[in-house]
């Protein structure tokens, strides 16, 4: 039979029942674009799991020198050229690289005049912290000039705990390359702020020659690279991985399991929930179809008589769901557009600002809509539309032109 | 097609009961619809109901193991401490007060706590290493924190020992036998020094807590840091970690009125951010079955606007015999009352059996994410708690959501022309 014929006969069925095609579309639609918007939700929360890791000093890639995991320190140190850069080694093109910056990190005690703490003393050359938290944090008071720069800056929550301030001078304690004990007193430069007080209570930023100059030594504790996109990821790594023997060269989801861990979970997540909300939409799509089959008997009886194919009769079935699916799908996703581009600036967690800072989520959360989902609901929902027209058409083909006539 | 529904002979005001049979038995006019449509109301709440118990069989484990590690179900403090860590805020008389605590209901564990900031310092001179850490004295007659398992070692037997993270053992490069050197601010502000002997090493899962945290006898802890009598806090252990928040208030209305003012602080108070997280979580689970009861509604709408058209004939009959278009709506949402019912009693029984076969044996969940469950302390085995309050509040949402999806369709029955109605039965 023509195709053209088959798909007008489906179409025009449609039609014949528009209260009942209207809510099962509306049914579809709904679904459509509440798995599109709260999809984009839980990537929103992946990218930004992914991107706080990155920005926690880690990079894409991180190069450090054996052992200086379990047991941080001066003495599991490594040397760099000054000129080296990761995208001229071969293989490595400019573009894929976002920036790279040396570090020097350490242990040490700081005291002010009422309080000692624990803290991780890091130097670094400011100008390169565009790719860490280091660069978009607010400071009070100034930043780092340079490299050469000799003073501190202290985290707020930090300060509070040592009743000190900018402008003031507190004493730091750390181990040389020689393993004895090095102090010194520098001045605050400014205060900054982060997201959550975990890492201002963690971190004391200076220049990078002032911490090699207290240590008695020119080298470097790690290295970040970050990329411009994390699919570049295995090919830097491996190429970095040849470039620098002896060294550790690590990934984020090295450095932060738990991240990783998070961010591999979303994926299955999504699928799994994305099945369930299809799931409940088969029942009523069956429903419908079989029904609209069975009103259909004598109509159906009477095609077969008057010598349609039972194939035919199938294949009108499956392209009524088909339709009825395709239309919703499209109404669906202009929906969940519609829903999703107020949003897309962010939404507002900061109530939950305690919880989200603990997990490492961003207290704004940024939805974030990807091509390939949108795919996937369009696919998954296609492939139940059919799965869901197999039993109303084996119903259909089971029709015989007596039985029908008999009605 | 309808002589079951209209057998019975049905006066002008057809009786409740007489409504509710005819309702029943219309259900089974049509089998595959109202079991397909069951099959949808128990679907969602099969998913839902599982899903929620599934969490929070996580949510007690997790709270249970996150308290557990150290701080325990409620603490008594300084009212200030909380907020103000120092050395200085400290509860008076604190053994008189765990004796106190400890004969209250509800009360399963207490010990005391001394708590400090000070520099650990290990290996010979010249060549030491230096650490910061948080120092806890610990009684390790009364202590509870499963910290106290020990990974190397032993915890401390008594005055002169010490007890510290893996991490910090790894960074000092001390191992059993080593001295320690904890020197800090005491109390009143002077020098806080003290030498202990490494008992041992302990390993919580929690990176931060092994790589500074030192315990010593609360003994050493008192003598060093000046507290006297004092302690920093008492630490609770409720039976239940889901009763904190009343034994807290309990013990705040029972010991108020000693001469130290103490608060008494459940881990609801002392961790917002797991509460949070809890709550966080509940807000995602609240969106997907929001999601979900709206399409499963769609979809009994659909199965009510098409049982309502075919039958149009039936009901102009049962109007033409004397039945009020009252009486038949009444008989309509009574119909859809009783396939919600069913629905959810499908749900809810399977739902019930799986997680009550679950909780018997527990869920692997697999080696891939034992980092993030060890990170967030859980066990690699889940066991599911069947979730009342879920199944309860998912069944009356959706017998409600039911009935108002029946509410539109029959809505045409208002208009029903008898003459039409019966001329549909050809």
């Amino acid at each position: 039979m023509n195709p053209m014929l088959l798909f007008q006969l489906s179409w025009r069925n449609l039609w014949r029942r528009r209260r009942r095609n209207g809510l099962l579309l509306a049914a579809i639609s709904f679904a459509v674009a509440g798995v599109v918007v709260l999809n984009s939700f839980i990537r929103g929360l992946q990218v930004q799991t992914m991107q706080t890791a990155v920005n926690n000093m880690n990079g894409h890639v991180k190069v450090l020198a054996p052992g200086y995991l379990d047991d941080p320190g001066i003495a599991k140190s490594f040397d760099l050229a000054k000129e080296w850069r990761p995208d001229a080694l071969e293989g490595i093109e400019a573009e894929m690289v976002a920036g790279w910056a040396s570090r020097v990190r350490v242990p040490a005690v700081v005291m002010s005049e009422r309080e000692t703490r624990g803290v991780q003393l890091v130097g670094i050359d400011p100008a390169a912290e565009a790719i860490s938290f280091i660069g978009d944090m607010a400071v009070e008071g100034e930043r780092l000039s340079g490299p050469e720069d000799r003073r501190l800056l202290v985290g707020r929550a930090l300060a509070g705990q040592l009743e000190t301030a900018a402008g003031r001078r507190i004493v730091l304690i750390t181990q040389g390359a020689d393993g004895r004990n090095r102090e010194a007193g520098y001045r605050i430069a400014g205060l900054y702020d982060t997201e959550g007080e975990g890492l201002e209570k963690a971190f004391l930023f200076t220049g990078i020659a002032n911490v090699q100059n207290l240590l008695d030594a020119s080298v470097i504790t790690e290295l970040s690279v970050r990329l411009t996109e994390d699919r570049h990821s295995p090919s830097v790594l491996s190429r970095m991985i040849d470039a620098l023997t002896g060294l550790d060269v690590l990934t984020w989801q090295d450095l932060e399991p738990t991240a990783a861990a998070m961010y591999e979970f979303v994926d299955l997540a999504i699928a799994m929930w994305f099945l369930i909300v299809m799931g409940a939409l088969a029942f009523g799509l069956i429903n419908t179809l079989v029904t609209a089959v069975m009103e259909r008997t004598r109509e159906l009886g009477m095609l077969r008589a008057v010598g349609m194919r039972p194939r035919a009769v199938v294949v009108q079935v499956v392209v009524e769901s088909m339709l009825i699916m395709v239309l919703g799908i499209v109404i669906g996703l202009a929906l969940g557009m519609l829903l999703y581009l107020p949003m897309a600036s962010g939404i507002d967690l900061s109530a939950f600002a305690a919880a989200t800072e603990e997990f490492g989520f961003s207290a704004l959360m940024v939805p974030k809509l990807e091509a390939g989902d949108i795919w996937l609901v369009v696919s998954l929902a296609i492939v139940i539309g059919l799965l869901a027209s197999v039993y109303p058409a084996w119903r259909s083909v089971k029709i015989t032109p007596l039985e029908a006539m008999r009605r | 097609m309808s002589e079951a529904a209209i057998a019975a002979p049905v006066r002008r005001s057809a009786a409740p009961d007489s409504l509710v049979t005819m309702a029943w038995r219309n259900l089974w006019r049509v089998r595959r619809r109202t079991w397909l449509t069951v099959a949808g109301v128990a679907f969602a709440i099969f998913f839902v109901v599982f899903a929620n118990s599934m969490q929070r069989g996580t949510f007690a484990v997790m709270i249970d193991n996150v308290t557990g590690i150290l701080s325990g179900h409620v603490q008594a403090q300084h009212p200030a401490y909380q907020d103000d860590p120092r050395p200085r805020n400290t509860v008076a008389d604190a053994a008189a007060l765990r004796t106190a605590i400890m004969e209250q209901p509800g009360v399963r564990a207490a010990t005391l706590r001394g708590m400090a900031f000070a520099l650990v310092s290990a290996g010979s001179e010249g060549r030491e290493r230096t650490f910061g850490a948080q120092i806890i004295g610990m009684d390790p007659i009364t202590e509870f924190a499963s910290i106290r398992r020990p990974a190397t070692g032993r915890f401390i037997a008594g005055p002169g020992e010490a007890f510290i993270g893996a991490g910090l053992a790894r960074n000092l490069n001390a191992n059993a036998g080593d001295e320690l050197v904890v020197l800090g601010t005491a109390k009143e502000g002077g020098v806080a020094a003290v030498a202990v002997t490494l008992a041992g090493t302990f390993e919580s899962g929690m990176t931060e807590l092994d790589r500074a945290t030192l315990a010593l006898h609360f003994e050493d802890f008192a003598e060093a840091f000046g507290l006297g009598g004092e302690a920093h806090a008492v630490a609770i252990l409720a039976d239940d970690s889901a009763d904190a928040e009343a034994v807290a208030e309990r013990l705040a209305t029972t010991l108020d009125g000693g001469a130290a003012p103490v608060r008494f602080a459940s881990w609801e108070t002392l961790r917002p951010e797991l509460v949070q997280f809890v709550e966080l979580k509940a807000w995602g689970a609240y969106l997907i079955s929001a999601l979900l009861i709206v399409l499963v509604t769609f979809g009994v709408m659909n199965a009510f606007v098409m049982a309502v058209f075919e039958r149009t004939a039936e009901f102009g009959m049962l109007k033409a015999i004397g039945m009020t278009p009252g009486a038949i709506r009444r008989m309509l949402q009574i119909e859809a009352l009783w396939m919600s019912v069913l629905g959810v009693a499908v749900g809810v029984g399977i739902s019930a059996a799986v997680i009550g076969a679950l909780s018997a044996v527990g869920i692997s969940l697999g080696e891939e994410y034992s980092e993030m469950l060890e990170r967030f302390n859980m066990p690699d085995r889940l066991y599911p708690t069947f979730d009342y309050a879920t199944a309860f509040g998912m069944a009356a949402l959706m017998v409600v959501a039911v009935q108002l999806a029946a509410l539109l369709p029959t809505r045409r029955l208002r208009k029903l022309n008898v003459v039409e109605a019966l001329r549909e039965q050809e």
